[in-house]
């Protein structure tokens, strides 16, 4: 065996060349599946680092399918009566505004239950976790714990931290701890922890933890032992039951029910997930066809090594023995390749994760494991796959040329008699190894150029969607009022302020204060036509009066908001064209009055004043919803700020950031960014399988036509005294281009005619990963059938040229 | 040659010089010869003596350095490599010595191969190749690859592929030196019938068995003519 690598060793390091383009197609192959691994690894393998994360749930509200967030009393109901569980934590996450450190931030702040730390296992870097009794009073223990980040990099590591005062929405916290590095709470990006029990204060709700009603945050549990996940569900019934009796529904409703979930399957979201494998899939065919280059450049190599396989047959070599050595040969190659692909893997993952997916929109998205650079590494669980992986290509593609050339004619190889292994594999008339395997690859290759095209006609078609509003020169920034400092009386005046200020600047054409942006609104609030009408959910869009003109959103009927739409003023209220549609049949809108029950203000009359055009809201790939605008006057909630300019929109940042602190120095100004930057963030899903598609099946497609060359180019060496006869015998130049052209082309159109119905059967997956696409779109099929037809045409270009100067001397030399 | 007669093959002071490294190599050094339509001349001569430059270039498969050449009345030294392919095609028929059959053709279709070139209709291709393969007796192979076929089989095609384009004349390249004697003298027996019927073969042997069956003989040495005489049969 040592023998046998000893010579592979020297073998390889004899021919560079080969030795090169081998290890670099392995490269790309096996790189490009260590890449996907490591995402699936990050993302779906790694138990969750939490103690015994087997033992952990995830608890959801159901009421028939639809999964609802906890509201507080049901949650303590459950809390205080079951009895298989540990403990139960909820928790939920919001942002504040961090005040008192040199440059305010804006942070993400979880809200646990004092359960929360234990039950996950997690211990502070520093002081304490909060305790039991101090998550049991309304406002009654303002604590905080901060993440290892933020305590590095806002107080230089300091120890003092523990018993300090730091400001979250105006309102003064004690610090008890500091939590441990790599910790960052349920959404991977947490900077705070508060006790649940603030709630009331943090959000500026005081009805936040005695309405039943209103649902905001999650639910996980830990099993206790003995109990198993189907024990645990079937005894939440009856909880779930006197949830319906200790809280009736004003409304029809189905009957609650309590799920419990594995906490690592709850926090895998399935989009993702099909994605990933999807991707993986697409690797393996990527490898698949490195595979087979390798086996057609192993199987060339070896007519170079006929007289060298003869001898060793000749003293005495059994078939095992030659299998054995060339398959050393190849699994060295595979394993040189995979420590390449180890490379390549770190410069996917850094796409990958640039590329990252957004949550996919709903509340419990955010709480699933994403791609990001913190969790997808290159570490032990994906270097062992990379081994793996490296020595089963090695023996896949090794294992044919190992067959064939042990099975040499050893009298004609030691008398050089052509007619062994080369006129077996020369030609591509009739089927030989050669010819299946190129055609296989060309087939692979047209299935991954199907999807990719797919999914890069569906994002095309994203792009060019029209979301019913305009987006370029507009600068979006951010800034979120604490609700305890800002009456809704103060906001008003603040963003009236603001937006004068923000007007007046150069070049400064429409300037607009909302709780939306187009693509980007996920408020949703309850709305009916009329007394005993059905509610129905509606967007609810908070508007200042120069946001229509800003988006340049049509006024269809009746009139936009004015200044006269004041609080005190009635209230004023516009339907989009969808929403008079589906709320109003048949009827004309205008001025009738409809009831909201908007932001916990409770419900109140509107009178519809206008229609205006649809804006998709839901995201660019959602069509229109029902959609409703008040005026952010009479419902000052929201924080996103909006200018058109007539110039860069970015030159204006700084302005806007000034003008903000000018009136509240301790405001921290986020997400500023222009408005075609966030929409282009808003198609990151896509984006991600298009893109990763995309390269994928460039690279199947580059591979497939080095693939496809070397076969042809081989083809023509080997046939040289046959292309001389045919000129010989009166066959011009172009006759000869056209037939090994045509030996290409027709690989390439077996390759089509497999390929087609298996893209046709294997893209049904991506279906729901399209937009406005259909899995067997003609035009995306005809797309890549040309493309490939035109690789192929390329791939056998250089050796049909070469075919070309062949001198018809050689008939007669070769004698 | 007849008093008065067009020679079918006019060489008048060809010569051939391969350069290699500044070395200077004299294939041929001023041919002056002759052949007449339905003449049967062998050329011989030690190896390296030209024999096989001669027959490329009496094959329009490569052109002379100097000199004329004039084949059927027309001059074809100078030609463009396109139309050098297509005179080829109808006026010289190639039987060589490793019968350079394609094995991934059928007979049948290794014998159409001249007529796809020339772009011959498909049922006179299919007539003119059974007739082909009717005259060198096999007929019956048709179906057949070279693989499957005995040396003097595969020659018997060559034949046959050399003569379905009805070619002025029939170059032959030591035909019988992969063959045992026996399939050797059919396939001289069978190119003796050929030039009975009318056929102008010019063949490069150097076994004088086989010379003897030429009405004429031409001796190369140093890439000259040293010898050319009339066998008596």
């Amino acid at each position: 065996m040592l023998r046998d690598l000893r010579f592979a060793v020297r073998s390889l390091l004899r021919s560079p060349g080969f030795t090169a383009v081998a290890i670099a197609t392995l490269a790309l192959g096996i790189g490009a599946n260590t890449t996907i691994f490591s995402l699936i690894n990050g993302v779906l393998l790694r138990p969750l680092p939490y103690h015994d994360p087997d033992k952990l749930v995830a608890l959801d509200l159901m009421s028939g399918r639809s999964q609802f967030p906890w509201s507080y009393p049901m949650f303590e109901d459950v809390r205080r009566d079951q009895r298989s569980f540990e403990s139960v934590a909820g928790f939920s996450t919001w942002s504040g505004n961090l005040t008192g450190v040199e440059n305010p931030l804006r942070l993400q702040v979880e809200l646990v239950s004092a359960s929360y730390f234990p039950m996950l296992g997690i211990e502070p870097a520093l002081g304490r976790v909060f305790r039991p009794e101090e998550d049991r009073e309304p406002n009654g223990h303002p604590l905080a714990l901060v993440s290892y980040r933020l305590w590095r990099e806002q107080y230089a590591r300091d120890p003092g931290i523990v018993g300090r005062t730091i400001h979250l929405n105006q309102l003064p916290y004690t610090v008890v701890g500091v939590m441990p590095p790599g910790f960052r709470g349920q959404t991977d990006d947490i900077d705070i922890w508060i006790p649940i029990t603030m709630a009331p204060s943090f959000y500026g709700i005081p009805r936040r933890l005695t309405n039943a009603w209103t649902f905001w945050f999650r639910v996980y549990a830990r099993l206790k032992p003995g109990v198993s996940l189907p024990q645990a569900s079937f005894q939440m019934a009856p909880l779930a039951k006197a949830i319906d009796v200790a809280h009736p529904h004003p409304n029809e409703m189905k009957p609650w029910q309590v799920r419990a979930n594995s906490l690592t399957e709850a926090k895998t979201d399935p989009a993702l997930r099909k994605s990933l494998m999807i991707m993986f899939a697409a690797v393996g065919f990527v490898l698949l066809i490195a595979c087979v280059n390798m086996a057609n450049l192993l199987m060339s190599r070896s007519v170079s090594r006929q007289k060298e396989v003869a001898v060793r047959l000749a003293v005495g070599a059994s078939r095992g023995a030659l299998i054995r050595q060339f398959l050393t040969e190849s699994v060295l190659l595979g394993l040189a390749g995979g420590v390449a692909g180890f490379f390549v893997a770190a410069y996917g993952i850094d796409l990958a994760t640039a590329l990252r997916p957004e949550a996919s929109g709903n509340f419990w998205a955010f709480y699933s494991r994403s791609v990001k650079a913190e969790s997808v590494q290159l570490d032990g669980y994906v270097l062992a796959f990379n081994i793996a992986l490296s020595i089963l290509a090695g023996v896949l593609f090794g294992l044919l040329p190992a067959l064939q050339a042990s099975k040499l004619d050893l009298n004609q190889a030691l008398k050089n008699v052509t007619g062994g292994w080369s006129a077996k594999w020369s030609s591509l008339r009739r089927p030989n190894s050669r010819s299946v395997l190129i055609t296989g690859e060309m087939a692979l290759a047209l299935v991954l150029l199907a999807g990719a095209g797919l999914m890069i006609e569906s994002f095309a078609r994203l792009l060019k969607t029209r979301i019913g509003a305009t987006t370029d020169h507009v600068l979006t920034a951010s800034v979120s009022l604490p609700l305890r400092q800002y009456s809704p009386e103060a906001a008003v005046r603040f963003q009236q302020q603001l937006l004068g200020r923000l007007e007046a600047a150069p070049g400064v054409q429409h300037v607009s204060v909302s709780n939306c942006l187009p693509a980007r609104g996920d408020e949703v609030t309850m709305m009916r036509t009329g007394e005993g009408k059905e509610w129905a959910a509606v967007g609810a869009r908070s508007v200042s009066p120069d946001y229509f003109a800003l988006f340049h959103i049509p006024l269809l009927r009746g009139r936009l908001f004015g200044g006269h739409d004041q609080a005190g003023a009635p209230k004023a209220l516009l339907l989009t064209e969808t929403a008079a549609r589906h709320l109003f049949p048949g009827e004309d809108p205008i001025g009738k009055h409809v009831e909201l029950q908007i932001w916990d203000t409770g419900e109140q009359v509107a009178e519809v004043i206008g229609i205006v055009g649809d804006v998709r809201y839901d995201g660019i790939e959602r069509p229109p919803g029902d959609d409703v605008y008040v005026s952010y006057w009479q419902y000052p909630y929201g924080a996103d700020v909006a200018v058109r300019t007539a110039g860069d929109p970015m030159s204006l940042a700084p302005y806007v950031r000034s003008a903000i602190h000018a009136l509240d120095k301790d405001l921290p100004v986020y997400g500023v960014e222009t408005m075609d930057r966030k929409l282009v963030d808003s198609t990151s899903r896509l984006r991600f399988s298009a893109v990763l598609l995309g390269v994928f099946a460039a690279l199947a497609l580059l591979l497939a036509a080095i693939g496809l060359y070397g076969v042809v180019a081989y083809s023509v060496a080997a046939r040289t005294r046959e292309i001389g006869i045919r000129l010989a015998l009166g066959a011009k130049r172009e006759d000869v281009f056209k037939l090994v052209v045509g030996d290409g082309l027709s690989l390439c159109l077996a390759g089509l005619v497999i390929g087609v119905p298996s893209a046709v059967a294997a893209t049904r997956v991506l279906s729901s990963f399209l937009y406005n696409t259909k899995p067997g779109d003609p035009i995306a099929f005809a797309a890549v059938s040309v493309l490939l037809v035109l690789v192929a045409l390329m791939a056998a270009y250089i050796p049909a040229r070469r075919a070309m100067q062949v001198d018809p001397m050689v008939a007669l030399r070769w004698e | 040659m007849a008093d008065g007669a067009v020679p079918l093959i006019h060489l008048e002071g060809v010569t051939k010089v391969f350069v290699t490294d500044e070395v200077e190599t004299h294939a041929l050094a001023g041919i002056h010869v002759d052949i007449n339509k339905g003449e049967y001349v062998s050329i011989s001569g030690p190896s390296g003596c030209g024999k096989s430059t001669l027959l490329a270039i009496l094959g329009l498969l490569d052109t002379p350095t100097d000199g004329t050449y004039i084949l059927n009345g027309k001059p074809v030294s100078g030609l463009k490599m396109q139309e050098r392919a297509r005179i080829r095609n109808r006026e010289i028929g190639f039987i060589f010595q490793a019968f350079n059959l394609i094995g991934d053709l059928t007979v049948y279709e290794n014998v159409e191969l001249p007529l796809t070139y020339r772009g011959t209709p498909g049922s006179e291709r299919k007539k003119l190749v059974h007739e082909a393969l009717e005259k060198v007796g096999m007929s019956h192979r048709v179906k057949h690859y070279p693989s499957q076929l005995s040396g003097g089989q595969q020659q018997r095609v060559a034949v046959a592929r050399a003569l379905v384009g009805s070619p002025s004349v029939l170059l032959a390249d030591e035909p019988t030196g992969n063959l045992d004697s026996a399939n050797g003298e059919a396939v001289m027996d069978l190119m003796r019938e050929l030039h009975r019927n009318g056929a102008t073969i010019v063949m490069v042997t150097h076994d004088p068995r086989y010379a003897r069956f030429a009405d004429r003989n031409i001796h190369l040495f140093d890439g000259r003519v040293v010898e050319e005489k009339m066998e008596v049969v």
